[in-house]
């Protein structure tokens, strides 16, 4: 399990976080929603290892990530950034190789997880074309194979290995938001762990098997996506009156 | 969508088109064995051009007296042109070129930015300043020193000059993770107009034989080469071979941002420390033997990219092979173009690296943005 507890995060005098704690389980996509603002990218990069807090810790089954070295890490975990920029001609099957660092010994492996997470993504036709031609929402999708990866078994001898995503549909169509979010609750079913940042109330409602609701850097709500999604908690997080309507989406019709 | 393969949308192509990174590793072993050829034919033209004729025979007996197979020394002269002066000067244009081709790579990686070059941001220029206030000091003191001893002298506190330079350059440019490019090439050109005005004044004031000139040190020369600078330049161009095969994915991944290198498993700070040190020795030991030579860091790295991309564990090999021989065929040039006299080799690299450079800007406008 990957889990915080109490962390508090500051950047000067802001307090980024306050006292946040959740708990990512295996076979489980656990999205953090919130307003702008509330501290969702940081709660993340604190669950990446990549920012320290300056109080609290993060566990990964029971050891502080603090410890543990960046190679270590990253046979465990994988990090979807919200955007990542790239100035040199690499390809498309390049950038998916990086992913791939820690079975570099093995080439045949290498090139065929490489080869079947752009097929995952629906990039496998692009896989010599260089990066750089490609559009923000191809970009992304390229990332998202380099993350899959970097942690292709969800769950390898009983331990279970953790994607994080921060606003992965942010810059996709609506077939690929889909998409990327049932590639993540696959990865959840077959016994990998997801922690997911959505702007996307609805999104988050129908993917997420569990919410963690963040405003002004602490926890309002968390629990099973049903329950906490209600009228009331987005009236209060976001100022908004709304009404549930039982319709889901059209493309999930099938 | 879903994983493992089966069944998903069908939306995407479900052969496996994608054959990893395969055709491009083809591709960079067979320009890595071309170069190689490359650096050969050119050494060995190296070797047997300058402005003193020599015959084939002459290059024959010369070789043979020095591997000791003939007793008579009929070929003298043939051999002090060709082990004292020829060769050391190719091996050394070699590993200058190398070294600077090098550098210049793993500093654009480190900047993430193709603009960057050790002599165009002032790392050359502060090592530079380095090495000629050493030979202020040791001729000031009146130390005795074996040129064995003061040539290697030069090298480190060149090495130090530059690493100052690099560490000042990335603090300025740097600023929460993010390098901007703009800073970094203008704080390079004050760093890099300040080192060389400092360099003139010690110049100016020297009497010193050891101090060379101020072209030398700003347009660079392989004139002096001895057996005694290939010696300096050796341990610092064996860390840098060492290091090459430890330091491509790294770099790769350092590519797409620290904060992403991290999640891939990489230090940042560690390898960004390993690189500026790097980067730093090996300019600041190509200093120290054959003063400032520019522009080599952009067009070798710059050429191999378009050929065989930007993938670190096959570039940076090719960058040590393409910038040895391109740097020993510039030498070439510089001997023979004006000859008896000799043009600064300093000239020949701007003169090919110039336009190199102002098309990576032309046709990149937006990474010099603010």
């Amino acid at each position: 399990m990957l889990s915080a507890t109490d962390l508090h995060v500051t950047a000067g005098r802001a307090h980024l976080l306050r006292g946040v704690s959740l708990k990512a389980r295996p076979g489980l996509v656990t999205a953090i929603i919130g307003p702008n603002g509330a501290g969702k990218s940081t709660l993340l990069k604190c669950l990446t290892g990549e920012s320290r807090p300056a109080k609290g810790q993060v566990l990964l089954d029971g050891v502080d990530i603090a410890t543990l070295r960046a190679h270590e890490l990253a046979g465990r975990r994988a990090v979807l950034p919200q955007s990542s920029a790239l100035s040199f001609p690499f390809t498309v099957a390049e950038v998916v190789g990086l992913g791939l660092r820690g079975r570099r010994r093995n080439a045949t492996l290498c090139s065929e997880i490489s080869a079947k997470a752009l097929d995952l993504v629906g990039m496998s036709a692009h896989a010599h074309r260089h990066y750089q031609t490609l559009s923000g929402g191809e970009q992304q999708r390229v990332h998202l194979a380099r993350v899959l990866s970097q942690v292709w078994e969800p769950c390898a001898n009983g331990i279970a290995n953790y994607l994080l995503l921060d606003e992965p549909t942010s810059s996709l169509d609506i077939r690929h938001q889909l998409d990327v979010l049932e590639l993540a609750g696959d990865f959840a079913r077959r016994g990998g762990g997801v922690v997911v940042v959505l702007h996307d109330l609805e999104m988050a409602r129908l993917y997420a098997d569990h919410l963690v609701v963040l405003q002004r850097g602490t926890v309002v709500a968390s629990g099973a996506s049903e329950a906490v999604v209600t009228p009331e908690l987005i009236a209060s997080v976001y100022d908004l009156s709304a009404a549930m309507i039982e319709k889901r989406w059209p493309t999930l019709a099938s | 969508m879903t994983l493992a393969g089966e069944a998903g949308h069908g939306h995407h192509t479900s052969g496996n088109s994608a054959r990893g990174a395969t055709p491009h590793s083809t591709r960079s072993q067979a320009v890595i064995a071309a170069l190689t050829i490359l650096l050969l034919a050119v050494t060995i033209t190296s070797v047997l051009i300058g402005p003193s004729e020599m015959s084939l025979e002459g290059v024959a007996g010369a070789v043979a007296e020095r591997l000791g197979s003939a007793d008579a020394q009929q070929w003298l002269r043939e051999q002090v042109i060709l082990f004292d002066i020829r060769l050391p000067r190719t091996v050394l244009g070699g590993f200058v070129g190398a070294g600077l081709a090098v550098s210049g790579a793993m500093m654009q990686g480190l900047f993430r930015n193709p603009l960057a070059d050790p002599t165009l941001i002032g790392v050359s220029a502060g090592a530079a300043l380095a090495a000629v206030t050493v030979i202020v000091v040791i001729s000031g003191m009146n130390l005795a020193m074996s040129p064995g001893w003061s040539v290697q002298l030069l090298s480190i506190a060149a090495f130090a000059g530059g690493l100052v330079t690099t560490w000042l350059l990335y603090v300025i440019a740097t600023r929460s993770g993010r390098t901007s490019v703009a800073t970094m090439l203008l704080a390079g050109i004050a760093l890099s107009a300040l080192a060389m005005a400092l360099t003139g004044v010690l110049i100016f004031e020297s009497t010193d034989d050891q101090m060379r000139d101020f072209t030398f040190w700003n347009l660079g020369s392989l004139g002096g080469a001895t057996w005694d600078r290939v010696l300096a330049m050796l341990p610092f161009m064996a860390i840098l071979a060492l290091a090459i095969p430890f330091l491509g994915s790294g770099l790769n991944a350092l590519l797409l941002g620290e904060a992403e290198a991290f999640h891939l498993g990489f230090d940042p700070q560690r390898l960004k420390r390993g690189i500026i040190v790097l980067t730093a020795a090996a300019t600041g030991a190509c200093v120290a033997s054959a003063g400032t030579i520019g522009f080599v860091g952009i067009v070798v790295p710059h050429v191999l990219r378009l050929v065989i991309g930007a993938d670190h564990r096959s570039l940076l090999p090719a960058c040590a092979l393409l910038g040895a021989a391109l740097m020993v065929g510039a030498d070439i040039v510089s001997r023979v173009i004006v000859a008896p006299a000799e043009l600064p080799i300093g000239i020949i690299t701007a003169i090919l690296g110039v336009p190199v450079f102002l098309s990576i800007l032309l046709r990149r406008r937006s990474i010099i943005d603010i």
